[in-house]
């Protein structure tokens, strides 16, 4: 108050100016912003490693650029562009493929070991936003070393001898990338709170990532052989829209996973993921609905594969939940509207066995209307046949694992982690084993044919000569999915009661 | 009804009762003082109230509203301050505020005005530029007390504030409290430090092995432990400590204490003795009189008052999980 009367009685001051648009659109965004991208660009601006890198991106490409340029002479014009542009994406793919998934996992991770995740979860931030804040982040910083880099490409593109399509290509392959990438290393950030296991994560996010920029430096430093190649086999067709698809699906998934984990485990963590799942079907769908006739039914075939991969990594985790809820469960379930579709997305087992059916039954649905829609012998055969098979061992092996953890190994194996540790180590061993049959006796082996993976690949294979195995396991399939089916209405019913209970 | 109130609380880790139908409340303006010690199930009790951690039963209630079943909407009305609070790297002051100020969602100039009224509060003015990393114990306790008011919560819950404060700050730190206290925050204080909640607490519950051993203000628990110690002092046999004070250093009669019999474990500072003797008041009656009578100067000769000390490890038998 006392600031206010000082101010009136000042002597009259020049009116104030109004601020532009731009600073009233700087200052909007700014007061909205994700408050950890805030934080985060802070930080990292004034981290060593950050300006480190930033100046040595700088300096080497202008080092290139002099050294190249002065040569350019000798080499001519079009081969010094491919020498320079090739440099210039190398160590710019270093800084997105490398430093930002690096620093990406260590904010993440430090977010929880430096005992500042209570905090945050205090303050009412979801996991979800905080997620999203650390990728925003991470994309922002990305951009900067972008912007550092992109001067020294144009000036490489005025060289001559290298496409604009090319350069665009580059522009577009390196940064989507780095997002990729830096999405990976924030969902493994999250993964763990035990420090160890962390710090392992951590040196494989190192690993992974510096291996990737390594084994792609070859593209990079010969990019006027390998650029055609590689760009060209991309550039002809849908490329740069799979591409795109295939980016946002995986960043997608890995922040709603990394969100899901940083969850409160007595609340809900079921219904993200569940619907994922869904989105990356219906995402092919939809995609393949654009395709032109004769591609209709493979688009839909290849949808229904990547929808059969989501369904079974839900199958996984929907399956094996417990079929009781928590009281913060069941109050979020409460407040579901009946357009989110609590009986599939809510969380627990019971709604979790539908959640994965209904996805199994779309994902048939689609391949038996591709079916009809591709024609006769078609190639769409062994797409469809591991789809096919991948939904069909799924269930038959998920149900097998999540009975015996329930009712046999209940004691060891009664709660979710460890009924989904059985079922991953029942599903490598069977897959160990195919594979050793079938080195053993040959692909022609009807026992190696019955295992999932290497049996798929034979079946798939093998037209015609597989089929009673074929058959048989898709009749188990059916089976199981039956009984899960069995399941998920007498313990829905269960669960219904006890909520009903819980109201009263 | 009280603002807080904790009603048959229980936290079990698998095979460990860590909270045991634990139960007290507290209202707008007081401290409460949570004493036990270490893994008696002090920070777990915390963790529950602050909405951290679910109870495997019980409940905890903020203005009639569960910590449980209305976690988002209470989590807005409580600041909380662990033991061990994280630090950002390569972050200010003024920038780790600020990001928890935008975290609870102020905004514009209620997020300015915010920020400004906890520097001010907390001291933090010159220091608002420096980065965090770099800041005393003392100066990030204010750090993280301030980060707990950004949002102006009614309850605060500090889980040992004064742990590693030099007695300068630990001072400071109690006027900081009782300020809050008389804005009408009701805090919930833990801490080993116990001379430091005996000056500041309206009440404390004391809590071994997950359970509340007794609760009330430190007076009634006084009058409680006294009663106890007066029941046993008529027992035969009990015995009690005497502080006695001298005109003159005790050192100097070192043989009119020795022949007394019933006294025992004697305990010499210069002028004052601690001395145990029966617990009997006539049988202490008896005993001044022959010191007075030996040509002792006494000035002093009491029961030694109970402090919160003494009456936490009167309460406790220092059993851990």
């Amino acid at each position: 108050m006392a600031a206010v009367n000082d101010t009136a009685a000042a002597p009259a001051a020049a009116p104030a100016k109004r601020p532009s648009l731009i600073e009233r659109v700087a200052g909007w965004t700014s007061e909205r912003a994700n408050p950890i991208v805030v934080r985060y660009a802070r930080q990292q601006l004034r981290s060593r490693g950050f300006i480190i890198l930033f100046s040595t991106v700088l300096g080497f490409a202008t080092l290139f650029s002099i050294t190249v340029g002065a040569t350019a002479g000798e080499q001519g014009e079009g081969e010094a562009a491919f020498t320079l542009f090739g440099l210039l994406a190398a160590i710019w793919a270093f800084a997105v493929w490398v430093f930002e998934p690096i620093a990406a996992f260590r904010a993440t991770a430090n977010e929880r070991d430096e005992k500042t995740w209570d905090l945050v979860r205090l303050t009412g931030l979801s996991p979800g936003k905080l997620i999203r804040g650390m990728f925003l982040a991470s994309v922002l910083q990305g951009l900067l070393y972008s912007a550092a880099i992109a001067p020294f490409l144009v000036m490489a593109y005025l060289l001559r001898g290298i496409a604009l399509e090319e350069i665009l290509f580059v522009l577009f392959l390196i940064p989507v990338a780095g997002w990729c990438a830096s999405a990976g290393a924030i969902f493994l950030g999250s993964v763990s709170g035990s420090k160890g296991a962390r710090n392992a994560l951590g040196v494989l996010v190192a690993i992974v990532s510096g291996f990737i920029w390594f084994s792609t430096l070859t593209v990079w430093l010969n990019f006027d052989f390998t650029g055609h190649f590689v760009i060209g086999g991309l550039m002809e067709g849908p490329g740069y829209v799979f591409l795109a698809d295939f980016a946002v699906i995986w960043i997608g998934a890995m922040l709603v996973l990394g969100a899901t984990i940083l969850r409160h485990p007595a609340s809900n963590r079921s219904t993200a993921p569940r619907v994922y799942a869904w989105v990356v079907f219906l995402n092919g769908v939809v995609w393949s609905l654009f395709a032109s006739e004769p591609f209709l039914s493979e688009a839909l075939v290849v949808a229904s594969f990547f929808g059969a991969l989501a369904a079974f990594l839900l199958g996984i985790f929907a399956i094996t939940e417990d079929y009781v809820i928590t009281p913060r469960q069941y109050r979020e379930t409460r407040d579901m509207r009946w357009w989110q579709l609590p009986i599939l997305f809510a969380p627990g087992a019971a709604r979790g066995r539908l959640a994965y059916l209904s996805l199994v039954a779309a994902i048939a649905a689609t391949v038996t209307v591709a079916y009809f829609l591709g024609p006769n012998g078609s190639r769409l055969r062994e797409p469809m046949v591991f789809t096919i098979l991948i939904c069909a061992h799924g269930t038959l092996l998920i149900t097998l694992c999540d009975a015996a953890a329930r009712r046999w190994f209940a004691r060891r194996l009664g709660n979710p982690v460890m009924r989904r540790v059985l079922f991953i180590s029942v599903f490598a061993s069977l897959a160990f084993i195919g594979s050793v049959i079938t080195s053993l006796a040959g692909d022609r082996d009807p026992i190696a044919a019955l295992t999932p993976i290497p049996g798929m690949w034979i079946i798939a294979d093998r037209p015609g000569r597989f089929d009673d195995e074929l058959l048989f396991i898709i009749l188990a399939g059916g089976a199981a999915a039956f009984v899960l089916l069995i399941q998920a209405v007498r313990r829905t019913k269960v669960l219904e009661r006890t909520v009903a209970e819980l109201d009263a | 009804m009280s603002l807080v109130e904790i009603r048959n609380l229980s936290r079990r880790f698998g095979a460990v009762q860590a909270v045991d139908d634990v139960s007290f409340s507290f209202d707008t303006g007081q401290v409460f003082g949570f004493i036990g010690p270490n893994g008696a199930g002090k920070t777990t009790t915390m963790r529950i109230l602050a909405g951290l951690d679910e109870p495997t039963s019980g409940d905890c209630r903020i203005a009639g509203l569960s910590t449980i079943d209305d976690a988002d909407t209470v989590a807005r009305r409580i600041g909380y301050m662990p033991d061990d609070f994280g630090t950002y790297p390569n972050t200010t002051v003024l920038e780790y505020l600020d990001f928890f100020a935008r975290a609870y969602g102020l905004r514009g100039a209620k997020r300015q005005n915010a920020l400004a009224d906890v520097i001010d509060f907390c001291q933090l003015g010159g220091l608002s530029e420096k980065l965090v990393t770099t800041l005393s114990k003392g100066m990030r306790q204010r750090l993280g007390l301030g980060r707990t008011l950004i949002h102006d919560p009614e309850v605060l819950i500090l889980d040992e504030p004064s742990a590693g404060l030099d007695p300068r700050a630990r001072v400071e730190f109690r006027e900081l409290i009782r300020l809050l206290a008389k804005q009408g925050k009701a805090v919930l204080i833990s801490s080993h430090i116990l001379a430091d909640l005996q000056e500041i607490c309206d009440a404390v519950a004391i809590i071994e092995l997950g359970r509340v051993v007794t609760t009330g203000s430190v007076k009634e628990i006084k009058r409680q432990v006294q009663a106890t110690v007066a029941e046993r002092a008529r027992e035969e046999g009990a015995r009690a400590v005497i502080e006695l004070r001298l005109a003159a250093p005790v050192e100097r009669f070192p043989h009119i204490l020795a022949e007394q019999a019933e006294v025992g474990d004697v305990e010499i500072h210069d002028t004052v003795a601690s001395l145990s003797c029966p617990a009997d008041p006539a049988a202490q009656a008896a005993l001044l009189a022959r010191l007075i009578a030996a040509g002792l100067p006494v000035c002093h000769f009491a029961s030694r008052d109970h402090n919160l000390e003494d009456l936490f490890m009167h309460l406790t038998e220092g059993k851990v999980q």
